[in-house]
């Protein structure tokens, strides 16, 4: 299956189009990134502020800021490659047009993944930079690359789930369904507005190898310390690369039928 | 069904054309839907630089088999060649020459019509310097100039299907599949894309399925009868009717006259035909005097014959008589109208004739 990679002729023109695509609507589109970790921020951060004194030796604000950073990459990048390749396959049947263009399915593919991948992470700049300007703790520039190094791989594995989520699913329903069972646990297990320490063993033994545990637990120690924990980081970035090679190949296989 | 390997045992033509050989394609519906034989075993061969209208009724396969040789699905058994090159082994070259209006209209319906013509140009490596005067041009042609920067989800059905067609075009491709591209449109419009594709037809292969018989008949050289996921029939439309004239409505001929004189003619026609047995003649009208023949005439000597009695001044011209391509449609699928207006009454009539 290993055929060129056209990028000026395949991945970029996909991507720029579902960039320009994001940018429809973007006053709605700030406003709908922003509104879930705003209320998370504004209910549990502001709201319980007073009743939990420090966690982990942090403010309750700055411990939630990075989980609700990740939180919207993740959740980004989980809709744009989920619902932006369902769209295309099912709704707008635009995929089906790009395959009878002189590209390869993986172009289409990786330009697709690709921008749900920079979507995201746009998206979450955006939730960063609306915490900081409404919180009084200041982003610690020193540890954001170590932060990256955690939110990369999280954006690339949610987007690839998304993916093959959007190409195996017929109807909208299932996918929110899915979103449901699987995705949400996911996201709100891992850490995100609590120690993992603070749940029983039994419990933090199963949540410890859970992928959002390493972007939502390890994302914040990075963040706040500037520590990538080798528990996370190696397997985060591990799992990320062979989910993202063996969706491209999936989803090929799935939309070649 | 055989569904066994991919690979097809005979090696690719040389020659220059599209060769379908043997395809079959079944899609398994979820949720226990049961599977479907979308085609079975389909295999014809057509010249390049002419125009096939792929005919059949509603889930007969023609979209299927479109998409199979546009590249867009794969099959289950068989293989299809385009003018050598493998469609499904080696795609790409194939897809430089393609251009195609899909049934299903396919944009993004969320950005312009510009935004999605120059993705589409960009993915045939168009530079916007070059595709930009082109992509003017044709949506002037179609009348969409001026809604070039609209969202695609506010057109018509109509327009779409114009929009798609200019998408289509604007590679310059060299093979042309259209999938319905007249459905939806008013009859001016209709009308318009007919003149557009006459003049498509210079120099390009056409692949036309359509429901319009009319449409098929003016515009292909070459037709496939499709049913149920089978080719039924092939031809070009004159023998496909002459078949199912010689089947089922016999053999007429109009001879048509310049002058009002059929009655005084009929004997001197009489006289033409004293070689030609089994044969009747009418005057339907004051200039048409009409040769019903009880079976298939040996030769076509009679034409010469009475031309040869008649004079300049009187002959115009002798025709066949034959079907036009919706009664070959019903004949190859096994209906005729009546049939089918008599099985869907609740209290059937014998049909009046026939
Ligand atoms: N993706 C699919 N999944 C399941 N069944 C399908 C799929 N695509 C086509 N079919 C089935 O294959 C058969 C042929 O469909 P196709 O769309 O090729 O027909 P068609 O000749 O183009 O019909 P129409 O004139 O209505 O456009 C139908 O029974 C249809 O239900
Ligand atoms: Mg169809």
């Amino acid at each position: 299956m290993s055929k060129p990679i056209h990028f000026r002729q395949g991945v970029y023109p996909i991507f720029k189009q579902n960039l320009i695509g994001e940018t429809k609507g973007w006053v709605m589109e700030i406003f709908s990134t922003i509104a879930v970790p705003l209320t998370f921020y504004l209910a549990f951060g502001l709201g319980l502020r007073n009743h939990i004194s420090e966690i982990n030796g942090v403010s309750y604000v700055a411990f939630m800021t990075p989980g609700l950073i990740a939180l919207t990459i993740q959740q980004e990048a989980f809709r744009t490659g989920g619902w932006g390749l369902w769209l295309a396959t099912r709704h707008h049947k635009t995929i089906q047009e790009y395959r009878i263009k002189p590209i390869s399915m993986t172009d289409i593919l990786l330009g697709e993944l690709f921008s749900g991948f920079v979507i995201a992470l746009i998206k979450g700049t955006l939730t960063a930079a609306v915490l900081f300007i409404i919180n009084p703790f200041t982003l610690p520039w020193e540890n954001l690359f170590a932060f990256l190094m955690m939110m990369f791989p999280g954006a690339i594995l949610f987007t690839a789930v998304g993916a093959n989520i959007g190409t195996t699913f017929m109807r909208p329903d299932q996918i929110a369904q899915v979103q449901a069972i699987v995705i949400i646990p996911l996201l709100y297990l891992g850490g995100l507005f609590f120690p993992i320490e603070a749940l029983p063993e039994l419990v933090q033994k199963i949540v410890r190898w859970l992928p959002t545990t390493a972007v939502f637990d390890g994302g914040r120690q990075a963040f706040l310390h500037g520590t990538l924990t080798p528990q996370y980081i190696y397997p985060l970035w591990i799992i990320a690369i062979v989910v993202f090679i063996w969706t491209i190949y999936a989803c090929e296989k799935r939309l070649s039928q | 069904m055989p569904v066994s390997s991919t690979v097809p045992p005979s090696p690719p033509p040389a020659t220059s054309g599209m060769v379908v050989d043997n395809i079959c394609k079944s899609f398994t519906n979820p949720r226990g839907g049961g599977t479907v034989a979308a085609l079975s075993q389909v295999s014809f061969t057509a010249p390049m630089g002419k125009a096939l209208g792929i005919l059949g009724s509603n889930g007969a396969g023609k979209t299927t088999l479109i998409n199979i040789l546009t590249t867009v699905i794969r099959p289950d058994n068989g293989t299809a060649w385009i003018n050598g090159h493998n469609v499904h082994n080696n795609p790409n070259p194939i897809r430089e020459q393609l251009g195609v209006v899909s049934q299903d209209d396919r944009f993004d319906n969320y950005l312009t019509l510009w935004e999605n013509l120059s993705l589409h140009a960009e993915l045939h490596g168009l530079k916007k310097r070059h595709f930009t005067p082109h992509i003017n041009h044709l949506l002037k042609q179609v009348d969409l100039y001026d809604r070039r920067h609209s969202y695609l989800d506010t057109f018509s059905g109509g327009m779409k299907r114009k929009a798609s067609l200019i998408r289509a075009l604007i590679h310059k491709p060299t093979i042309l599949f259209l999938d319905e591209p007249t459905t939806g449109l008013d009859p001016l419009a209709r009308r318009q894309v007919w003149d557009a594709i006459r003049t498509l037809k210079e120099g390009r292969t056409l692949i036309l399925t359509t429901h319009y018989m009319q449409e098929a008949d003016e515009l292909s050289d070459h037709i496939v009868l499709m049913d149920k996921g089978k080719l039924i029939q092939q031809g070009t439309p004159t023998e496909l009717k002459r078949q199912v004239a010689e089947q089922r409505c016999g053999w007429h001929y109009q001879l048509q006259l310049k002058q009002p004189v059929a009655n005084t003619l009929l004997p001197t026609v009489q006289t033409a035909l004293a070689n030609t047995p089994g044969v009747t003649l009418t005057a339907t009208n004051a200039e048409t005097i009409q040769l019903d023949f009880s079976r298939q005439p040996d030769s076509l000597e009679f034409i010469p014959a009475i031309i040869q009695h008649l004079s300049p001044q009187v002959f115009h011209s002798i025709h066949q008589q034959l079907p036009d391509l919706e009664t070959v449609f019903f004949s190859a699928i096994g209906h005729t109208p009546e049939a089918l207006i008599a099985s869907s009454t609740p209290t059937p009539e014998p049909p009046a004739h026939e």
